[in-house]
Formats: C-alpha cells, structure tokens, sequence
C-alpha cells in the first residue's frame, strides 16, 4: 500500500470519531460570531448573521477575561512548578534509593487520587481559612499541586525507571557528587519525561474548577474556567454567545501546546508509563 | 459654644466607638455582601451602589462579592463552616429557614427601625419572619402571570387571551395546529422552579401545599386534577416535545424566538425580551383559573449573618440599597415588583401593562412554605413530577409519593 | 528520605485534613452550616442506604463508570493503533484527537448541553439539514437517551488521556519485533494478537485503572447536562452526595455518602492489584 493510499484508509477510519471532537468546536466558533440576538432565532443557521467579533471584544475589554486568563496561566504555571518541584527529588528517591515502606508510599498516593476535590472541598477550605489563605493565588497553586502531585510522581518514576544506572554511576566514578551528577548526567536524560509529566500538570490545572472557585473569591482573581462558570451562572439569561466566546480562548494556549509538543509527548509517553 | 462643641462632641465620641471597635484610629469598618446574580447586570449594579454608599460614609466601607446562584449554597455552606462568611448575604428564602434554624442568620427585628420596616409592603415583609423573628429583607420579589404571543394569537384566530384552563387549552391547541414547528404552551419538567409551574394549576385548581390537617396537599384531589390538567396538554402534543427535559430558561427561549403561544413565567423574563426577542409582540394576563385566582409569589432574601461583627454597620447599607431611589433602578434593571409601598405607585410599575397585571395580582400571591426542609420537599415532589409527565406513572400513584415522602420529612422534624 | 518529605509532606497536609474531616462529618450529626454536634455512630450510614435514591445512584454509578471506561478503551485502541501508522497529516490528527483536553470538564458540559438542545442546537440543526426526522428531537428528556449522551460525552473526554498513554506503549514495542515476525509469515491478525497486544496491555491496565478513578468520580458532566434527572436517572454518587450537602444541607449524609464511595474504590484497587499480583505470579512461573 502507498503512503497516499494508506493516508486515506487512516483518516478515513479516524474520521467518525475527528467530527465528533471538531463538532462541538464548530458549535462554539458558530455561536461566538453571533450576536445576541441571534441565539434564539424561528430559523436557526450555522453562519452568523455578520461575522462578529464584539463578543471577543467584550469578554476581554469589559468582562476582564484577559485578566482571568492571566490568573489561570500563573496557577498552571505555579502548581506545575511546585509539584514537579516536590515530585522529582521523590520520584528520584523511589526508584534509585532504598526507601522504607516504598509499598506502602506508593500505594498512598494512588489513594490521594481516589476521593474527589468536591468531596473534600468543605474541609480543605476550612483548613484554608484556619491558616488566613483564602484568597490567595497560592492557596489554589498549594491545593492543585497536592491533588495533581500524585499522578507526576507516579509518571516520573516509571520514567527514571527507565533510565539505565550505569552513566550516573560512571559520572560518581569521575568524582561528581550524587547532586551534581542528577543534575547534569541524569535530569537531561529523562527531560522528556518531565515535560510530559509537566503538561499533564499544567492542563489539570488550568482546567480545574471546584477549588479555584471555593478558595478565590474576588473578581479580580477568578480563574478562566470559573469566570466562564459565571457567565452560565445568572438565573434567567445564559450568556450563550459570550460563553462559547470564552470557552473557544481558554482552549487556544493549551491546543497551542498540543500541537508544538506533539513528539515530545508521544515521545516522552513512550518510556514512561510502565514500570 | 453651641454647633461647635456639638461637632467636636460627635467627633470625639465617634473615634472612640472606632477605636474601641476596631483597636485602631479612624479604622474604617469593612462590610462584606455578597450577592448572587440575577442575570450580568446585579453586580455591577451593587458594585455601583456600593462605590456611592462608601462615599457617603467615609467611616464604612462595602465589599461587594457576587457569585452565580447555583454556587451561592455551596459558598456560603462553606464559609459558615469555616467562619468566613461574608457579614450581609443574599439568598433564596427558602433556603432562609434552614439558615436561620442552624442559627446562621441573625434577627435584624432590633436592628431596623420601626419606620424603614413600615416601608415595606407587609405580605413581602412576613415572608421573612417566621418563630417572632424577622430574618433578612425581600431584595427581589415577583408574581408570575401567563405571557402570549400576539401575532399568534391572531394567526391561530383567538381574540383574546385565555382566562380559564379549558379556555388556555382550546388556545394551545389552535396554535399548535399552525405547524411550522410551533407549539402551544409550555410545561417545564426539570430544573429550578419546576414545583413552582405546578403549583400555578395546584392553587388555582384550589388545592395547597399543606392541608388543613398540617399534612402534604401533595395528593390531594385538587392536586390530581391540577396534575391532569397539565397531562392532557402534554398527551394532546400541544407543548414542546419533551417536557421533562425543558427547564425553565428553555421554555423561555422558545417563546423569545416566536415559537411557543404561551408560557407561564414572571416580570424577569420582560427584560429578556427586550434584548433577545425584539421582533415578538406579546401580552400578559393573570394566570389562568379552573376555581380559584392565584398567583405564585416568590421573594428572594438578603440577610445578616450571626457571625457578622459589624450588624448595625451592615445595616445601614441595607437601608441604603432599600430606599425608593435605589429600589426604583434595580426593579428597572432585572424586573421585579415593588417591594416598598412608595415604589408601588410609580408610573414604571401601575402604567406599563408589562408590569401592572403583576402588581394587581399580587394580593393574590401564594408563597411556598418555610420548611428548613423544604428543598428536599420540593425535590421528591420534582422527581415525581417528571415521572408523571413522561407517563411512566398516573398522577395519583406519583403524587401519593410525593406526599409521602412530604409527610415522612415533617414527622422527622418534629 | 529527604528526597520524599517535601513530597508526603504537601500530601498529607493539604489532603489529609480534608479526608479526616469528611471521616469526622460521617460519624457526626452534623448541622446544615458544618458545626459538628453529637457522635451520631453509624446513624449517617443507614441512612444513606436505608435511601433508595442512593441505592439507584450506586447502581448508576456501576454502569456509568463501566460503560464510560470500557467504550474508552474500545474507541481509543484503534485510535491509537492508526495513529501509530505513519501517514500524512498525522500530526494534525494526533492533535485534533487531543483536543477535549483542551476544554475542561464542566465547559465541555455547558457546550454539549447547548449542542443538542432540541430546538437550538446544533446537533439537531444539522440533522434535519441531513434531512433526517430530528427536526426537534428533544435529546436530553428521555433518561435513558440522556444517559447514553453523558456517557458518549465522557467517552470523548477520556480519549484523549487514554489514547496518549496507550501511543506511548506503542512507540515502545521494537520495530525488530515485528520484522521478526515477518520473516517467520506471521499475518498481520496473529502480529496484533501476539505482538501489540500482550506488549499493549500492561498500558491498558493503566488506563484502566487511572479512568476508573477519574469517571468514577466525574462530576461535571451529569451535573450540568441533566442534573441527576429525570426523575434521578441519571444521578450517580457524587451527584447525590453533592445535592445531600448544598442543596438540602445534610452534610453529614454527604459525608457517609464519600465515605462509602471511597471504600468502594478502595475495593477495587485492592482487587486489581491482588489480580494483577496473581497474574504476575503465574507469569512468573
């Protein structure tokens, strides 16, 4: 079979399941070039009336998205650090160092991931506001990464599983000390695997809802995804236009990091993933 | 002497009530209120208010939070919990009694004056009382009435707006007759306020919520036939298709968009109207009667919070936001009824036929009970609803349900 | 162990109150606003089994959570496997099938919700455009229909996580495995039997483990596309835990209610590792 031919069986085969994804895409970008008014018509269209671009504007000019926006990238971008922050030197620990109970340790953090946050939002509130940080981006940087953590861990250490012993020990042999030998024999190795790791931290977080909303309360600190819940909020009007407008911009950054990041994460998928 | 003592007087006793209060100099106090969104003019509309109030009292300053309604339970659950919660709240009434049992809320009866509580139309008022307290203030209140399009109307040859349910029914099946995907009138099945649409055929069927031996009226024959009423609607197929999956903000869209006779809703939905249904005609009239002229009433509440530690501060805000000015702008704003007397006699609510014929029915309001309960209530009887309309079961077998699951409730909490 | 303190450390602090404090609300009578009052033993637990709308949403949660998960792995196995293939444009698909993740759960939801809305939506719009008889098809106000939609909706979701991990173990199985196979005639059928898939599998186990914890658990789907109803149809666990606690302030009720829907995963994670111990065992052999 040539390529070409090959080529079209493949996305011939995918296609079904390319236009259930892109189907609500087209909803979104149909109804985002709407106006108001066109929302609840006697005949419905797909095209817009005129290709209008005043719901982009007003969700970033009036509504503050831009700002929204600007949160959610600091929370992603500060949970994905933290946690990686804490999961690597612990996910080193666990697959080159003899650790007590390891059995045990692993197993807890595939317990952390079994309740969900909705569960436990009441409680991790009140200890928030024991400690006076409500309202705070780090409370929900703190929050995120202690949910997301489990799974880096996780990733990370089937991945540096992976990563043969012998060029850390050879680097010992040439008198580097254990730190300096992570850092420049080992940690290179397997950036793959934490850019991976990283990316699935970062799109948990920027897409995370019920904890954002519990712990910051003031406008100015709202997050993408709760200042779109908003919208859909109000009792007797839902937003529609304005609603798909701003789901179509939350999404542009982190399809943007789909698309340059594609090898990567197969890549990085590749040798992670199994013990 | 004179004036001048006076003001130094007031000044010095003044910053010693701040100092005692707050422990430090010329401190302002910080009122937090939050409010839930009626649609996404509410808070701009308080952040506004707010911006005027602090101005005029350099010594207090409001911090307006606004959030969705269906966060508002969650959020507040959570902050009372955790000793966060703002010091003024708004919120459902009926969702006031369980607060106020829990001792959440704070009676404001000696908080007010006797002349600002006069202001208030007195059966809005009583609402928010219950055991010889007053718990908060009706920051919204509505009556419902039957909206219908005009140029329907005339396409399907009815010369005047029904006025009973046959008459309502005779309607919806001439227009559900022009085709064209047009339907009758609409039945809301899911969601916010689905007990509300029944209970407009319950009371004017002549049924009630409690029956005069204190149990559910759920079952009674009223409320059977009250149920039937709707069903034979539902089985003629002069409704939207699917009732039991139209919320509330579906049946309005569907008469925004020209495509439903008639829908019951309240004063809101002109606002709605006005911005994404321009090119409808419509009128309103009472809600349609089988034996006895009803309306739903429905208030919503703003309250103090026990843990509030600025009760009088939080107070006067209220009686800001409650002066006739200030109520005249946000009725306007998302269509409510007066709820002060002085607001009643405004041209905008007795001269415009929009918002007239709630004001006339408003003394024929009913009101849903304050059980600190009630939501569970109203959801077993919702759940019962849904299984009647879609004709899984007869009205009396779901009904009885309802009731039972009413009743077993109230004994609990006995 | 310095390495891992910073680590358990976050863990256990952030989260380890939380589940005392649901554990604690369970076993207390608890009032609407969370003041703990009485011990109330097991009081909370019978009463959420002596309820039959949790016993219905148990059950609802059984097959939401098998359906979801098991049509993931059926739609994301071909998936992969095609995505494995080298073609043109297959860049541009691998991200065209990442892209739910791009949107999070709940505005998924809110989108779907307006999709196929029976009068307005899109779906609906371009079926009858197909000249189909879906003019007006109310989609969500059957229960049965509308479960079956919140399930292909969380199928969609899962897909993209599912399928990354199983192309991972993809690029991981040798090229010369493959070739071998060639030289000795195997049929494209026997090389996907004994080849992709015993190498495939441990990936899946992962998959299958990591979807059952997050479906299992999902929240915003059923929440904002039908609320639980009709009629509780389609309420499943958390949904009904939520309600319990804000919308009719029974948290201690909730709190039972999470209790038991943790055991219940703990059950299955002990049960998969035994299973997945003996069957290493026996391999072992």
């Amino acid at each position: 079979m040539s390529k070409a031919k090959k080529s079209l069986v493949c996305w011939a085969l995918l296609s079904p399941f390319l236009v259930v994804v892109l189907f609500p895409y087209a909803t979104m970008l149909s109804t985002s070039l709407k106006q108001k008014d066109e929302i609840f018509t006697f005949h419905r269209t797909w095209l817009p009336r005129d290709f209008y671009l005043g719901n982009f504007a007003e969700l970033i000019f009036e509504k503050g998205f831009g700002r929204a926006l600007v949160n959610s990238l600091a929370i992603s971008v500060g949970a994905t650090v933290l946690s990686l922050a804490v999961a690597i030197p612990a996910a080193y620990a666990l697959t080159r160092m003899r650790v007590p109970a390891k059995g045990a340790l692993t197993n807890y953090l595939l317990i952390t991931q079994m309740i969900s946050p909705i569960v436990l939002i009441v409680g991790l509130f009140r200890m928030f506001a024991y400690f006076g940080l409500v309202n705070s981006l780090l409370s929900v940087i703190i929050a995120h990464s202690a949910f997301f953590m489990a799974f880096a861990v996780w990733m990370l250490q089937s991945y540096f599983a992976t990563i043969p012993k012998d060029l850390e020990e050879a680097a010992w042999m040439d008198g580097a000390s254990r730190f300096s030998a992570f850092v420049r024999v080992f940690l290179p190795l397997c950036l793959p695997g934490v850019v991976v790791t990283a990316i699935f931290t970062f799109v948990n977080s920027w897409n995370e809802y019920a904890m954002s909303l519990t712990l910051l309360r003031q406008v100015s600190q709202q997050t993408a995804p709760v200042q779109i819940a908003f919208l859909t909020g109000t009792l007797y009007q839902i937003e529609w236009h304005l609603i798909m407008a701003a789901t179509l911009l939350a999404s542009v950054p982190v399809a943007i990091v789909f698309a340059s990041i594609q090898r990567y994460l197969i890549g990085g998928m590749a040798l992670g993933g199994v013990k | 002497m004179g004036n001048r003592f006076l003001a130094a007087l007031v000044i010095s006793t003044a910053t010693a009530a701040a100092l005692l209060h707050s422990g430090s100099a010329w401190a302002t106090d910080t009122v937090r209120v939050r409010v839930a969104e009626y649609s996404a003019k509410t808070g701009p509309f308080f952040q506004e208010l707010a911006k005027k109030f602090n101005a005029a009292n350099p010594d207090i300053e409001v911090q307006i939070e606004h959030l969705p309604w269906p966060e508002m339970q969650q959020q507040l659950v959570s902050d009372i919990s955790a000793g966060t919660a703002p010091d003024v709240s708004h919120m459902a009434t009926r969702w006031m009694a369980g607060f106020a049992k829990d001792g959440a809320l704070a009676p404001i009866e000696d908080l007010m004056s006797p002349a600002f509580a006069d202001t208030f139309v007195p059966t809005y008022l009583d609402l928010q009382k219950q055991d010889g307290h007053t718990w908060g203030l009706p920051i919204a209140a509505s009556a419902r009435g039957l909206f219908y399009n005009k140029k329907l109307f005339d396409k399907a040859g009815i010369a005047k707006p029904p006025t009973t349910w046959d008459e309502t029914f005779e309607a919806a099946k001439k227009i559900a007759a022009l085709g064209d995907g047009v339907y009758g009138i609409g039945v809301q099945g899911r969601d916010l306020d689905t007990e509300g649409y029944w209970f407009y055929s319950l009371w004017t069927h002549g049924g009630s919520i409690l029956g005069p031996d204190g149990k559910s009226g759920f079952a009674s024959p009223e409320a059977v036939l009250a149920t039937n009423n709707y069903l034979r609607m539902i089985k003629a197929s002069v409704t939207q298709p699917g009732v039991t999956g139209a919320s509330r903000e579906d049946l309005q869209n569907l008469f925004a968009a020209g495509k439903m006779g008639m829908v019951l809703s309240g004063p809101w939905f002109n606002a709605q109207l006005a911005e994404q249904g321009k090119d409808v005609e419509y009128g309103i009239s009472r809600i349609p009667v089988a034996t006895t002229e009803a309306t739903y009433g429905v208030t919503d509440t703003i309250a103090v919070l026990e843990s509030s530690k600025v009760k009088p501060q939080a107070m006067k805000f209220l009686e800001f936001i409650f002066n006739k000015e200030n109520r005249l702008e946000f009725g306007k704003l998302e269509g409510f009824v007066p709820v002060l007397k002085a607001e009643s006699t405004e041209p905008f609510f007795t001269e415009n036929p929009k918002m007239s014929v709630f004001l006339e029915m408003g003394p024929l309001a009913k009101f849903a009970p304050l059980f600190p309960r009630w939501e569970e209530m109203a959801d077993g009887l919702k759940t019962e609803l849904s299984r009647i309309y879609s004709g899984e079961v007869s009205a009396e077998e779901g009904l009885k349900q309802a009731a039972a699951k009413m009743d077993a409730i109230l004994a609990e909490d006995e | 162990m310095i390495l891992i303190a910073p680590c358990l450390l976050l863990s256990v602090a952030v989260i380890g109150y939380p589940i005392f404090d649901v554990i604690r609300m369970s076993l207390f009578d608890v009032s609407r606003t969370g003041m703990v009052r009485e011990f109330a033993g097991l009081t909370n637990f019978v009463k959420a089994f002596a309820d039959p709308v949790f016993l219905q949403a148990a059950r609802q949660t059984f097959v939401w959570t098998v359906c979801v998960v098991g049509g993931t792995l059926l739609v994301s196995v071909p998936i992969a496997l095609i995505l494995n293939e080298d073609f043109y444009g297959r860049t541009i698909a691998r991200t065209i099938v990442l892209l739910p993740w791009a949107i999070s759960l709940a505005m998924t939801a809110v989108v779907w919700r307006y999709v196929v809305n029976g009068d307005f939506g899109t779906l609906n719009m371009t079926l009858a455009a197909l000249g189909l008889p879906f003019e007006n098809y109310p989609w969500l106000a059957d229960a049965r229909m509308a479960f079956l939609i919140e399930i292909m909706v969380g199928i969609l979701v899962s897909v993209p996580f599912t399928v990354t991990i199983l192309l991972g173990g993809l690029t991981s199985i040798p090229e010369s495995l493959y070739e071998a196979s060639a030289i000795d005639g195997a049929s494209s059928t026997k090389k996907f039997y004994y080849i992709t898939m015993p190498l495939l599998w441990p990936f899946m186990q992962i998959a299958l483990v990591l979807n059952v914890i997050y479906v299992f658990n999902s929240f915003p789907i059923i929440w904002i596309m039908t609320n639980g109803g009709p009629a509780n149809r389609t309420d499943i666990l958390i949904t009904y835990v939520y309600k319990q606690a804000f919308a009719f302030g029974k948290l201690g009720n909730a709190a039972a209610g999470s209790v038991v829907m943790f055991a219940m995963l703990l059950v299955f994670a002990i049960v998969y590792l035994f299973l997945t111990k003996a069957q290493g065992a026996r391999n072992d052999v």
